[in-house]
């Protein structure tokens, strides 16, 4: 039984979702789209007020003020620390994973314990550095290549460990015990069985590490020293200086750094809900 | 049936050491240490004569550390709040969209979260409140009368709630949306074909369902507004009067504004004992959630 | 055959026996500032031209910038020294000189250089000079110095007719503001006067400070570092800082929440005739709003033509005790204030001459209108400039004499009360009593 009234109705409805979504958009947004516009104005113009959203002055000048100061190098940096730390959290994070959720062993509470206990430590407090700066340089940990990934990993593994426990956990263990009679050991099972089949849960959680490591500043800006080694946020950082804000180199090298991340979310934005919907979201 | 393994087999720990030994080193053994530092005198940076709990006791009975928890609280429990209704709302709009405009908007949504913190933080604050900033130029052209977030402490909280929503609402909406998504459609349907309304629908059946994800999403919130510096550094600079000096700050206020890396050390040491409790909370909810499913 | 590889080996040692000398000298200085050699502001021009003029002459020397964070760099040199990995040069904040001193962190520029030169004592001797001075060792040399004082607008003094010396009074510098003070139709202001800024970090009240510092000759805190500000002159500050808000209304009450960087932000957005701002940050506002419209005077006083005396800054450029290349180490910054590398400072970088030799000779330079600044901050320095005694740890006080003048803006607490409060708050902190 259709009444009339009701298409109206759902159109009605359809347009007020519309709306509502785009209003939350707008506001959600503006704040980036006003930074992406006065990255590209002169200097002059970038503090005028009345504030204009369109002007007629545009100019690159701070986008190649920053290359000229050697911002590429920040940029290949991170995206070198980016997906080493990718890549690095998955294959332990897959490691641990299965452990936790196939292998029956004493302790297997704590380990997970542990390992979620992680997360709020890798976004702990800066304060925690300088025990953390004197530590590793005991260690001859500083200041090296393979200081920041390590970190970076460390940070980011709880989250993905946990990621790609609530997919493994979705798989029935009855594929385990096939691929174990057809004579295939754990790691084999692991990686050819039950992996391949966590593809959206392995892409969320790359995504989580990626941008982890993308955006982190404070170990970036103390444990390393030398030019080569820096990452992206600190160079952006650095705009914000002791003889203040540079608004324009400021906001062109974040519109850069941020365009990676915007790729990544195109290229794999699909995957980030469906590889939490897989069972860990569930708890 | 789960396959079974000896206790503590070689290849268990093949699985398990590699990632244990990381965090343990990288995160863990920092912490203690940190925790050592501050049962010490710090001379020049190094640990010097033992102190026991007195530290903490500088830290944590200087007057105004209870008007900082309280409002620690306040902001944690009110950004949560906001964030999980809008984010639920959102996601529910989502939901009903598909393909490419689904991940268009997911993406529009996420965007603040993936973006530089300090910088982000930095924009919030000129567009929504600089007095010279967009939206202030908007709602004063509109004679909606002066515009002045920062006016008093209640103005001033609800800016960096506000703040704090803008910056998560993406990552909660992307779990929010997984667990609508992985709630089978059929429940819905019937419901509605039993006559429900789409709001007695949604929640008889998809809010009880959607539980599990929402205790989640609300604990990760929650320790990560507990941990954000950015926010109340940049967007409210604490003010007006400290009103909005939540725990975070403090912290950072006491390492590099008065270079009292003792108390800062402690309190950091504090606030993650504090997360550890969130944490584990959180990890027994699920743990008895997942015996009863 | 023999005599030919005899020619041949000493030839061959010949060319290798200067290349391994070279190897063996070639020594590499790390320098820890903030400024970055290769990006494109001033003082970093400044910096790389000073760095390359000092390699050409020491062959085998070489600087090796690493750039860090300012507000980080002290903190983590005191770890680094702790873990023996600290770098040859270091730029030290002012606030943490007198505990990096103690803690042994830093040579004694006196022995590894200055006491064979004894000329350069007279032309480099400033506040600054004195500040890292400490039982006849010189721990550091100071760059990028500057001082707190009024930036205000040329043009818009031009425009009003007010002559910047005519300000010699406070009450001057409030009639001053109040003829610069511009509203709209509907009454809304839109270019204050004066703006100052109140938001909790990292710079105070400088007008509340140069009172007190006037009216008690210079005694805000004792000389171990206790605060002593909750007194008449306190109050007097306090009240001045807060009418020229409520009761002149030349300068705006939203600055209750502005840091200084928010308050720049509104002198380039041309809603300041004058700010309570820093020297250095003068060449940057010229940037936007154009190089003959910014200039920079000090604070005046009760006292006509007397200026009030007012905190200077800057950083504290040392040589680690423990490096290894302390003698090299110490060249460098003996040669960063050479009259030669000074003259590259102000005239490539912006920033105020260190050496009185320099202030004489680049006198042409410092006459135009966009480098007014300069001379005036040198001249107020000299006049006026004002150090906390350098063992006194009085790390933090601006949060509390900030958060003291937000109680007063908002009526929370009277001056008095305020100030008290204040005092004790920041006395308890630091051990007082």
């Amino acid at each position: 039984m259709r009444r009339p009234g009701k298409r109206y109705l759902r159109l009605a409805g359809q347009v007020a979702l519309a709306t509502i979504l785009v209003i939350v958009l707008f506001l959600n947004l503006a704040p980036l789209v006003w930074g992406l516009l006065a990255s590209i104005r002169p200097r002059e113009a970038i503090m005028a007020y009345p504030p204009r959203v369109f002007t007629e002055a545009m100019s690159l000048e701070h986008y190649r003020t920053i290359f000229e100061g050697g911002f590429l190098q920040p940029l290949q940096s991170s995206t070198i620390y980016a997906l080493v730390t990718a890549l690095g959290a998955l294959l332990l994070g897959s490691l641990a994973a299965y452990a936790i959720d196939r292998l029956r062993f004493r302790g297997r509470y704590l380990v997970l314990l542990a390992v979620v206990s992680g997360i709020p430590l890798a976004s702990g407090a800066a304060a925690l550095i300088v025990p953390n700066y004197i530590y590793l340089t005991s260690l001859g940990l500083t200041n090296s290549v393979v200081t920041l990934p390590m970190i970076y990993i460390a940070y980011n593994l709880p989250l993905v460990t946990w990621i790609l426990k609530g997919a493994i956990a979705g798989i029935s263990p009855e594929l385990d015990e096939a691929a174990a009679v057809d004579g295939a050991n754990r790691f084999q099972t692991l990686f050819g069985v039950i992996l391949p089949l966590c593809k959206p849960a392995i892409g969320a959680a790359a995504i989580f590490a990626f941008v982890g490591a993308w955006n982190e500043f404070v170990a970036g800006s103390v444990l390393v020293e030398s030019t080569v080694l820096r990452p992206i946020q600190v160079a952006i950082y650095q705009n914000i200086g002791f003889f203040g804000r540079d608004w324009g180199p400021l906001l062109a090298s974040a519109a850069v750094a941020t365009l990676p991340i915007i790729v990544i979310f195109i290229l794999f934005g699909r995957l980030l809900v469906s590889g939490l919907t897989a069972g860990s979201v569930k708890g | 049936m789960i396959l079974r393994t000896r206790n503590f087999s070689g290849e268990t720990l093949v699985f398990v050491l590699p990632a244990i030994l990381l965090l343990v080193l990288l995160l863990y053994l920092p912490a203690v240490l940190g925790f050592y530092y501050s049962l010490h005198e710090l001379e020049g940076m190094v640990p010097g004569s033992y102190s026991g709990l007195s530290n903490y006791q500088a830290v944590i009975g200087a007057p105004e550390f209870i008007d900082v928890a309280k409002r620690t609280l306040v902001y944690i429990v009110g950004a949560v709040s906001l964030t999980l209704v809008a984010a639920t709302g959102i996601a529910l709009a989502v939901n009903t969209l598909t393909g490419p405009l689904a991940t268009a908007v997911q993406i529009g949504v996420i965007l603040p979260w993936a973006v530089s913190s300090v910088v982000g933080a930095l924009m919030f604050r000129w567009v929504y409140v600089s007095d010279i900033g967009l939206f202030a130029y908007a709602i004063e052209s509109l004679g909606l009368g002066p515009y002045r977030p920062l006016a008093g402490p209640v103005s001033g909280m609800l800016t960096l709630i506000a703040s704090a929503c803008w910056k998560k609402l993406g990552f909660a909406v992307i779990m929010i949306l997984a667990g609508i998504k992985s709630i089978p459609a059929d429940y819905h349907d019937a419901a509605r074909a039993d006559g429900a309304t789409p709001w007695q629908a949604f929640r008889e059946v998809t809010l009880p369902l959607l539980a599990g994800p929402l205790i989640i999403c609300s604990v990760v919130l929650a320790i990560a507004d507990l941990n954000t510096v950015e926010l109340p550094l940049i967007v409210t600079n604490g003010g007006p009067v400290e009103s909005t000096t939540i725990l975070p700050l403090s912290i950072y206020s006491l390492a590099f504004s008065q270079f009292d890396f003792q108390g800062a050390i402690t309190l950091a040491v504090f606030m993650f004992a504090v997360n550890v409790v969130l944490v584990a909370s959180y990890v027994s909810i699920t743990q008895r959630r997942a015996t009863h499913a | 055959m023999r005599r030919r590889c005899k020619l041949l080996t000493a030839l061959a040692l010949c060319v290798a026996l200067p290349s391994f000398a070279a190897q063996a000298q070639d020594k590499t200085l790390r320098l820890w500032t903030f400024l970055n050699p290769n990006g494109t502001e001033a003082r970093e021009n400044a910096l790389k031209q000073i760095i390359a003029k000092f390699e050409a002459a020491h062959p085998g020397v070489k600087v090796q910038v690493e750039q860090q964070v300012w507000t980080q760099m002290t903190p983590k040199f005191l770890a680094a020294h702790a873990s023996g990995t600290a770098p040859d040069v270091i730029w030290v904040h002012s606030e943490m000189l007198g505990k990096a001193i103690s803690g042994n962190t830093l040579a004694d520029l006196n022995k590894l250089y200055f006491a064979s030169r004894s000329d350069d004592g007279a032309d480099l001797d400033n506040v600054f000079w004195q500040f890292s001075q400490k039982d006849g060792a010189q721990y550091s040399v100071a760059l990028t110095s500057g001082i707190f004082g009024l930036v205000y607008r040329m043009d818009l003094f031009e425009k009003a007719g007010i002559k910047p010396d005519s300000i010699r009074t406070w009450a001057d510098l409030e009639q001053a503001a109040a003829k610069l003070t511009t509203r709209s139709t509907d009454g809304n202001v839109t270019r204050w006067g004066l703006c100052q800024h109140f938001g909790k970090a990292p710079n105070s009240s400088a007008i509340f400070i140069s009172t007190v510092l006037s009216k008690t000759g210079g005694k805000m805190f004792s000389s171990e570092g206790k605060a002593d500000w909750a007194n008449p002159a306190g109050e007097e500050g306090l009240r001045r800082v807060v009418d020229l808000v409520q009761k002149a209304k030349v300068s705006p009450p939203d600055a209750i929440n502005w840091t200084e960087d928010d308050m720049y932000d509104q002198f380039a957005a041309d809603r300041c005739a004058m700010a309570t701002g820093f020297s250095s940050r003068v060449a940057r506002l010229q940037q936007t709003l154009g190089k003959d419209k910014v200039g920079f005077m000090g604070y005046p006083s009760d006292d006509p033509g007397k200026p009030s005396p007012q905190i200077v800054n800057a950083w504290f450029e040392s040589v680690w005790s423990k490096g290894k290349n302390t003698k090299e180490a110490a060249e460098f910054v003996a040669y960063t204030v050479s009259p030669e590398a000074d003259r590259i400072w102000v005239t490539v970088g912006g920033t105020i001459p260190n050496r009185k030799s320099t202030l004489k000779e680049l006198q042409d330079f410092l006459a135009k209108p966009e480098n007014q600044y300069l001379g005036a901050a040198a001249e107020y320095i000299q006049k006026a400039g004002w150090f906390p005694p350098i063992d006194a740890d009085i790390a933090g006080y601006r949060d509390f004499i900030n958060v003291a003048i937000q109680k007063v803006l908002t009526g929370q607490a009277t001056p008095k009360d305020a100030l008290e409060e204040a005092q004790s708050g920041y006395n308890r902190k630091h051990g007082f009593k």
